[in-house]
């Protein structure tokens, strides 16, 4: 595994399991803004596309006292990435500001390994090539190309968006990445110049997006230091850029396999400082 | 040979392979039948969602004057966010199960085209033909094309104009019968406690994003730090809530109180006694009856007929006590069928709240306006009932707009079968769907972001809203609007409605809604008012709720059925949008297999097991299912989820699951005209 | 084999080699003639513009910037070829003087082709369609805005042979990489490839990465960063 690229800027979630009713408008928006395919027989889950999944969880205890949570999931852009290093064809990495975990389809050669290698199931194999209803194509955004069949697709925190986001900047004449006060670079997209399209769609305010790294943006003042986020699998080490928070213990313990006997950790007890 | 083998050494040295492989490889990229990106300007317009119910205020991205995005408009009273129902509107333009063009039945049963100068004439000499003998059933409560449907009923001598059931409906009633000449409205904005009982405040009821967006501000994120002594905040309002299902608002509800599918007036009857019990009055002429009936219901009896958990309950109740600003918010699970009484209950305990026209309480808005001089009130439409109507009417003529009785009205069936009898029937519609498939005339209308409409007031808002919703698009299909077409027709006929088009009334009412200009309104402004009607000569009426509230008679073996209701999974008028099937989750639908709901308790009395194939059967109409078992929800009950078992529109909606609609039976509700349908109990047995 | 065989075996056969030779050669020429010179022609179909269209009248007569047509939106996208609405902000009537009997044959060309937009696209409100000589793939994403502010912010001052000076014409800024139409007067035919349909003139992307992975783009912070980010998702979508 070659050494973790640390970068100024780490665009991130906080999604706040309290917050989320499993509704399913941010996995809507999520295909309509990707431009996913739709699929008349969703039910066969194995066939089907979905970049974002909401997660029904349970805390396993019996009527009355059950009590249910849902878990959004779109690609958790792990810093130590499972799927980019198992890769034979270099098609997804890690390379760029903001840590995004690229996915470039045309160079795929449909392998899978990543999917395999994923511990999060972020990662859908194209079984179909994606066709719409008739003159539904006219509904596709120009943003996102489309992907044929026997290719691996994932969620991109809507990264046309960052792109987008950038142009907008630039043809104001603003520099892209400032020196803040802190010393540090950031990004000079203000905090809702950049949000992926569950973020904005979701009514509920369950997923706060924006720049890990940058104190001042709300998805940092949620995560740092608060007892009441976690990551998922925190302990694989894969130091993933999406944070979940939830009051909840029982939700936060479905974050990790821990043993019965074992307490609930929090991000900053599991990994060290320094890899 | 030698000259081949030269040829292709020579060949090597030419771009001729190399430049081929490249090639063929891009060539296996790009597919004809896979659709390429489409690039232009974004534009973006303002709309609001008439597909979604729940008055979903929109911003549209064009690209090149194609519509492809939905997105949240988070400066209006009733945005922040999107509905997974309404995020899916630009696709629905493209849905395979639109109407295209004006369809008439013919002789050999299927549907031969016409254009709409043939149709219209068709519909002018039924029109003529069946005069008062025609009847109107609307499937959106919220549009002037009301007004125009009830002003041409009139002006052919008919009264029969009906609202699909709704809880708009139940509420208009309850007030009417209460004295109260106006629509309740509740003010979440300002409420530092509410209780939802039955209502599914995040899901389905009312105006959901404003409510999601309301609970999102009223409840910080869980932020909590023991190296730097940070406590969790309390949320600024609690959301308790009651219902048989741990559905999307139980989810974040803190608490939940389980309690029986359908009991929900008896539980505000009761938390009425346990008010009255803390001295707490309401200024009505009658209040001592209600205290009489209310005495009935003690914490014991309450707990023995909806099965909530006494505890819990009166935990609830100090809340609401306490509470600064205390509402009370009762409905249907799956936003039907609930009939008058609950809501009547549910006023009675607001106004023991003190909280009626108080911040943060139940609101009396003044009732929605009319501008044509003919049309019909709002809570006049209400007022009639169609569930018990439509099995015993025999009009000549039946006009639809934007309605799907067939499929969304208890026992479809039996609706399918009163239809057939009647001689003619006309359906304005967007889609293909299981009525307009029985019709003799179907009507292709715009979806709301191809024709100018409006949205006044939709049931559960704050205060009176007016919005208007400007064509953003053009549609491919032949369509119309509904109103313009009748007034088309109107016209024809020598009728004088007042207005040539559906924009000239929406003009005018706006222009009765503070002198609001027609293309401010259209660029996304609502116009908000918030005046309220004072609550003169309230009655709570005892003698109603005594006879009304009571609890469903159930065989002893049998489960009481608890319907209940995604945004996701579309309405009877759309059906589930092509992307949304994806958001079933594993195990929803095992191929074409629904999936319904009991806790493991109730499974093992019954002697099943997670998975078995299930007969969930009425006494009338049974429906196949698998059981999964989900501890959410209410002991003896099981849960179904409403918006399957559609067998028009398109393959999106198709071959999955059935329409529990199938196992209710509208029952009259003794004393306020309505029909209910929440208290169904089922028997269920492994097929 | 047979043959071969005869090739080592004795002096005979070597001389029937020799000739053998000849045939190779000549399908080795065959074959280079055909891969260098009637393949292209075969792989690339030549597709001319709907009508006469001219850069350099534009440049060089009305002294039009490349921006004055070919702009940025507000929202940082570009807009490419302009739209017909563009178009004719100028040309709602024909502009050019109707030619007298002793105009050139250029003259009237020029009149004529105007004629033909005006009559054929503007008043009948008809979007031109335009050949496009580089056409973005689907997947990928190219920034006009960042290579106008990021590329120049450097190569305008900085000294060395990737030094593209004062920008005195604003259209060096796009000649760097777009061929200098203004100096034709008529378009080139777009030559479209018969198998991909992209045209000859879109860029492989070894050509981007001429820049993007240019050793001397890298940052000396030690994180292999560089100037011209060559990360995957920097150009595609």
């Amino acid at each position: 595994m070659s050494a973790k690229k640390e970068f100024s800027v780490k665009w991130g979630m906080a999604i706040d399991l309290d917050k989320c009713t499993g509704c399913g408008a941010c996995m809507v928006a999520c295909q309509a803004e990707n431009n996913l395919a739709p699929q008349a027989d969703a039910s066969n889950k194995r066939r089907v596309m979905n970049w974002l999944v909401v997660y029904e969880l349970s805390n396993g205890k019996a009527f009355p006292d059950h009590e249910v949570a849902y878990l959004p999931r779109p690609c958790q852009q792990c810093a130590e990435q499972p799927c980019a290093t198992v890769c034979p064809v270099v098609a997804t990495e890690r390379n760029e500001e903001g840590g995004i975990v690229s996915q470039v389809t045309p160079r795929c050669i449909g392998c899978r390994y990543c999917m395999a290698a994923c511990p999060y199931h972020a990662r859908y194999f194209n079984w179909f090539d994606p066709i719409w209803p008739k003159g539904m194509e006219k509904a596709l955004t120009p943003d996102v190309s489309m992907r044929p069949r026997g290719v691996v697709e994932k969620c991109t925190f809507c990264h046309h968006r960052f792109m987008q986001a950038k142009d907008v900047l630039r043809t104001k004449g603003i520099d892209v990445y400032t020196r803040a006060v802190d010393g540090k670079h950031h990004c000079a997209i203000p905090e809702n110049g950049y949000v992926t399209s569950c973020a904005e769609a979701c009514p509920n305010g369950a997923i706060v997006f924006g720049d890990l790294n940058n104190p001042a943006h709300k998805v940092y003042q949620l995560v740092t230091g608060n007892d009441n986020a976690f990551r998922l699998l925190e302990r694989l080490g894969t130091d993933t850029a999406v944070y979940y928070i939830s009051s909840r213990e029982w939700v936060r313990r479905l974050g990790d396999n821990y043993l019965p006997d074992e307490e609930t950790q929090k991000p900053q007890q599991i990994l060290p400082k320094k890899h | 040979m030698k000259f081949v083998a030269g040829a292709s050494a020579g060949i090597m040295a030419t771009p001729v392979p190399w430049k081929l492989l490249d090639d063929v490889s891009i060539w296996t990229q790009n597919w004809s039948w896979i659709p390429r990106n489409q690039y232009g300007e974004s534009t973006y317009a303002h709309a609001v969602s008439k597909m979604d119910p729940s008055g979903v205020p929109m911003r549209i991205r064009l690209v090149d004057g194609r519509p492809v995005r939905v997105l949240p408009v988070e400066d209006h009273p009733l945005g922040g966010g999107l509905t997974a129902l309404s995020v899916a509107e630009v696709q629905m333009l493209y849905s395979p199960g639109r109407v295209k063009r004006p369809l008439l039945r013919a002789a050999d049963g299927g549907f031969t085209e016409l254009d709409w100068p043939a149709a219209a004439k068709i519909l002018q000499e039924k029109l003529t033909e069946a005069g008062k003998n025609t009847a109107f059933i609307s499937g959106d409560e919220s549009s002037s094309t009301n007004e125009v449907l009830s002003a041409f009923a009139k002006g052919i001598g008919s009264d029969q104009v009906f609202f699909m059931p709704s809880e708009g409906q139940c509420a208009s009633v309850a007030a009417r019968l209460m004295g109260l000449e106006a629509q309740f409205g509740y003010d979440l904005e300002k409420s530092d406690y509410v209780l939802a009982i039955g209502a599914n405040l995040l899901e389905s009821w009312g105006t959901v994003v404003r409510n999601r967006r309301i609970f999102k501000e009223s409840h910080p994120h869980p932020v909590r730090s023991a190296a730097k002594g940070i406590k969790e905040a309390a949320p600024m309002a609690v959301l308790a809530y009651a219902g048989s299902v741990q559905n999307n608002t139980a989810a974040v509800a803190r608490p939940w109180l389980p309690i029986y599918p359908g009991s929900e007036g008896l539980l505000a009857l009761g938390i009425a006694n346990m008010l009255i019990a803390k001295g707490r009055v309401v200024d009505a002429a009658d209040f001592d009856a209600f205290k009489a009936l209310a005495a009935k219901f003690t914490p014991e009896e309450v707990a023995r007929l909806t099965g909530v958990d006494p505890k819990k309950l009166e935990a609830v109740v100090e809340g609401l006590l306490k509470a600064k600003a205390p509402l009370v918010v009762v409905g249907s699970e799956f936003g039907q069928g609930a009939g008058a009484a609950p809501l009547m209950a549910a006023f009675a305990v607001n106004a023991l709240l003190g909280n009626i026209n108080r911040p943060g309480g139940l609101v009396l808005m003044p009732p929605a306006q009319t501008a044509m001089p003919k049309a019909e009130a709002r809570s006049g439409m209400y007022a009639k009932d169609l569930a018990s109507w439509i099995g015993t009417a025999k009009p000549a003529l039946l006009v639809l707009h934007e309605a799907n009785p067939v499929y969304a009205l208890p026992d479809p069936e039996s609706v399918a079968a009163a239809l057939k009898n009647i001689p003619f029937k006309v359906s304005f519609s967007t889609f293909m769907d299981e009525s307009a498939a029985l019709c003799d005339l179907v009507l292709p209308i715009g979806m709301g972001i191809e024709r100018t409409d409006d949205m006044e007031s939709p049931y559960g808002c704050g205060g009176s809203v007016y919005c208007v919703t400007p064509a953003v698009v053009e549609a491919e299909q032949d369509v119309r609007s509904t109103a313009n077409a009748l007034l088309f027709v109107a016209r024809k006929m020598g009728m004088d409605l007042g207005f040539e088009t559906l924009m000239d009334l929406i003009k005018a009412k706006a222009q009765q809604y503070g002198k609001a200009k027609f293309d401010v309104l259209a660029s996304g402004k609502a116009l908000v008012d918030d005046r309220t009607v004072g609550p003169r000569g309230l009655k709570l009426r005892a003698d109603i709720l005594g006879k009304a509230l009571q609890p469903a008679a159930k065989a002893k073996d049998a489960l009481c059925l608890a319907p209940y209701a995604k945004l996701s999974m579309g309405t009877a008028k759309t059906g589930i949008p092509p992307y949304n099937n994806k958001t079933l989750r594993a195990g929803d639908l095992d191929g074409t297999a629904m999936t319904v709901l009991m806790n493991a308790a109730t499974a093992s009395k019954k002697g099943m097991a997670n998975g078995d194939r299930l007969l969930l059967d009425s006494g009338r109409r049974r429906i196949a299912a698998k059981l999964r078992v989900y501890e959410g929800v209410m002991n003896d009950t099981v849960a179904v989820c409403l918006g399957f078992g559609h067998t028009a529109l398109d393959e999106f909606s198709q071959n999955k699951g059935a329409n529990v609609m199938e196992l209710m039976t509208a029952a009259a509700e003794p004393g306020t005209g309505l029909s209910v349908w929440t208290g169904t109990a089922v028997a269920v047995s492994k097929a | 084999m047979e043959e071969n065989r005869h090739c080592t075996n004795g002096g005979k056969s070597r001389s029937k080699c020799a000739c053998g030779a000849v045939p190779f050669l000549a399908g080795a020429i065959v074959a280079l003639a055909f891969g260098w010179w009637v393949f292209p022609d075969m792989l690339f179909s030549k597709e001319a513009q709907p009508f006469f269209f001219s850069h350099g009248v534009h440049v060089n007569d009305v002294g039009a910037a490349c921006a004055d047509c070919h702009s940025f939106r507000e929202d940082g996208s570009f807009t490419g070829l302009p739209s017909l609405a563009a178009c004719a902000d100028c040309h709602a009537e024909v502009m050019t003087a109707e030619p007298g009997p002793d105009a050139t044959a250029e003259q009237r060309t020029r009149y004529e082709a105007e004629k033909a937009f005006v009559e054929g696209y503007v008043s009948q409100g008809k979007e031109v369609p335009w050949r496009a000589h580089q056409k973005q793939p689907d997947n990928v994403f190219f920034s006009h805005a960042a290579h106008f502010n990021k590329c120049f912010d450097c190569h305008l001052t900085m000294q060395g042979e990737l030094n593209l000076g004062k920008p005195d014409s604003p259209q060096k800024l796009c000649m760097t990489c777009h061929p200098s139409l203004e100096k034709l007067d008529k378009n080139p035919p777009v030559e479209l490839n018969a198998l991909t349909d992209y045209s000859r003139t879109t860029m492989k992307m070894w050509e981007c990465e001429k820049c993007h992975a240019h050793p001397g783009h890298f940052y000396n912070d030690g994180k292999g960063r560089t100037a011209a980010n060559n990360a995957c998702s920097t150009c595609h979508k």
